[in-house]
């Protein structure tokens, strides 16, 4: 207990100089902002656009399909705050900068991922609560506090299914030396979470359900508040799939760490 | 001339160092490309035929060629050009006696090459031989031919305008990005334009963006293009062409006076 109040007084400090560091740039974090903003704004205009010319789509209609992609929008978000600098281990590895975190009486995945706080994520998370807002407004899902205890858990669990997925993608460079095409790759599979993976065949369920889990991050926790009837026994595995795939995550890290062999510099 | 064709070759030769990075953005796009089949076959499955006066198989292969194109395009000028500002690299740039634009072209066909290999040719082979497409005929690849050497054109220039600014703004991650989302939503790319609401789709036939995917996509699956509308197509890109480079010297001229390069 108390080394966790030591560590979460340690965030607040390290973050704190960081936005401070940041802030020197501010027109930079704004048109950052609404870059991103663009970017995550873009799938719901390509869903507008396509129930322009159908209604429902393999049986889920506009608002539910805009349900599950803030869904995952809120999913991602907690990756992008806390754990962005998964993108500059590459270049730290390759550079031997990454050595400097062996030497300190702290975790390393903890003091290497609270380096980065990225403000930035601020903009998809507002876009996305508004986004979650709207469609639950508009399906007329009633939130009772069960009810958003439950979200809260499910989106701990997706978003740790996200993060542990990017740590395991970026730590295969510690024995390669370059891990951003490996990242995107996984990456990119958190944008299709936005969809159902009912438009699937039988295969791609399967791989997404079991081996990359993506049907866990958006689909599968979303069914609880649109169709609580016809959720499967699965849906109750994700908050276990999610703190399953973090040990696995930090197994994968820590061999990694361990069996780095430095620069020499 | 020669000393672009080495530029090339260099840009080309560097890029390919990377195996390992090979296999994932073949294997990545080859995974968006199985995904936008699905998520079309599902938009398809209730309706009759076609929609927006385009069938299925017509929809998936645009988007999928689109964005193999949108891969082999992607050849980060901007990205770069406001990396060696950043860094004060540009001033290597700067005192060769070189043209500024034809060099960061010179790089980014290199690039092209590069992605040709890796993205847009596993993409093909996915394409033509798993799907099997009818649409897609020799005459018509012949014809697409200039049409994706100027759709390159434009794109790059647009790529360049965004680096040209980092002269003012150095970075310029946030503006990439929404150039990026910018370009693919509006050229069609994630999109068929045809799917677009009316006022929509005449405020994108304004753009230079849907000269680079909508034209030479829309001539690569048409198997009846009037010689009429081919020229057509093969104006408006050549217009845009012409108009973006133009703006790429009067910017260049601007920009120039203005950026500062930290050491370097």
């Amino acid at each position: 207990m108390k080394t966790l109040l030591y560590y979460v007084r340690l965030y607040a400090l390290i973050v704190s100089q960081y936005i401070k560091a940041r802030m020197q740039y501010r027109a930079d974090f704004f048109i950052s902002s609404f870059g991103i903003l663009l970017e995550s704004g873009a799938g719901f205009f390509s869903l507008w656009v396509i129930f322009h010319s159908i209604s429902k789509l393999v049986g889920w209609s506009y608002n539910e399909l805009i349900f599950i992609y803030a869904f995952s929008l809120l999913a991602i978000t907690p990756s992008q705050l806390f754990f962005d600098n998964i993108w500059h281990l590459s270049s730290h590895i390759r550079q031997g900068t990454f050595i400097k975190y062996y030497f300190r009486p702290l975790n390393m995945m903890f003091y290497y991922m609270s380096e980065v706080f990225d403000i930035k994520g601020f903009a998809k998370l507002a876009l996305g609560i508004g986004a979650f807002i709207y469609a639950s407004f508009k399906l007329g899902i009633t939130w009772t506090f069960p009810k958003f205890i439950l979200l809260l858990t499910l989106l701990f669990s997706s978003s740790s299914i996200m993060i542990s997925l990017m740590i395991m993608a970026a730590s295969t460079c510690f024995w390669t030396g370059e891990a951003s095409s490996v990242l995107i790759f996984v990456f990119k599979f958190g944008e299709y979470s936005r969809y159902p993976l009912t438009i699937f065949n039988s295969f791609f369920k399967l791989l997404f359900t079991y081996i990359i889990p993506i049907g866990f991050v958006a689909f599968y926790p979303s069914k609880f508040f649109l169709r609580p009837t016809e959720t499967n026994i699965l849906a109750y595995l994700s908050p276990v799939a999610g703190i399953l795939l973090f040990f696995l995550a930090y197994l994968v890290w820590k061999k990694g760490v361990n069996s780095w062999t430095g620069t020499g510099s | 001339m020669k000393k672009y064709l080495m530029i090339i070759r260099n840009s080309f030769m560097s890029s390919i160092i990377y195996r390992f990075h090979f296999f994932y953005t073949s294997l990545s796009n080859v995974f968006y490309i199985i995904m936008i089949y699905f998520l079309w076959r599902a938009i398809y499955k209730g309706s009759g035929g076609s929609i927006n006066g385009m069938t299925f198989n017509q929809t998936f292969i645009y988007l999928a060629l689109a964005i193999s194109i949108f891969c082999l395009f992607k050849t980060w000028t901007d990205w770069n050009m406001s990396y060696e500002v950043i860094n004060g690299i540009i001033v290597m740039n700067l005192i060769k006696p070189m043209d500024i634009q034809l060099l960061a072209m010179s790089k980014a066909i290199g690039f092209v090459f590069y992605n040709f290999i890796t993205v847009t040719l596993p993409a093909l082979f996915v394409i033509i031989f798993i799907f099997q497409p009818g649409e897609i005929t020799v005459r018509s690849i012949i014809l697409s031919l200039i049409p994706i050497v100027l759709a390159f054109f434009i794109s790059f220039n647009i790529d360049y305008i965004i680096g040209l600014t980092s002269f003012y703004t150095e970075s310029i991650w946030g503006i990439s990005i929404a150039k990026d989302t910018i370009v693919l939503l509006l050229s069609g790319a994630l999109i068929p334009i045809n799917f677009f609401p009316e006022i929509l789709r005449k405020i994108v036939g304004l753009l230079p963006f849907q000269a680079i995917y909508h034209i030479p996509l829309t001539i690569l699956i048409s198997k009846d293009l009037s010689i009429y509308e081919y020229l057509k197509f093969l104006g408006i890109q050549l217009s845009w062409a012409i108009a973006l480079y133009a703006l790429n010297r009067f910017y260049y001229s601007r920009a120039i006076k203005v950026v500062t390069v930290n050491g370097g």
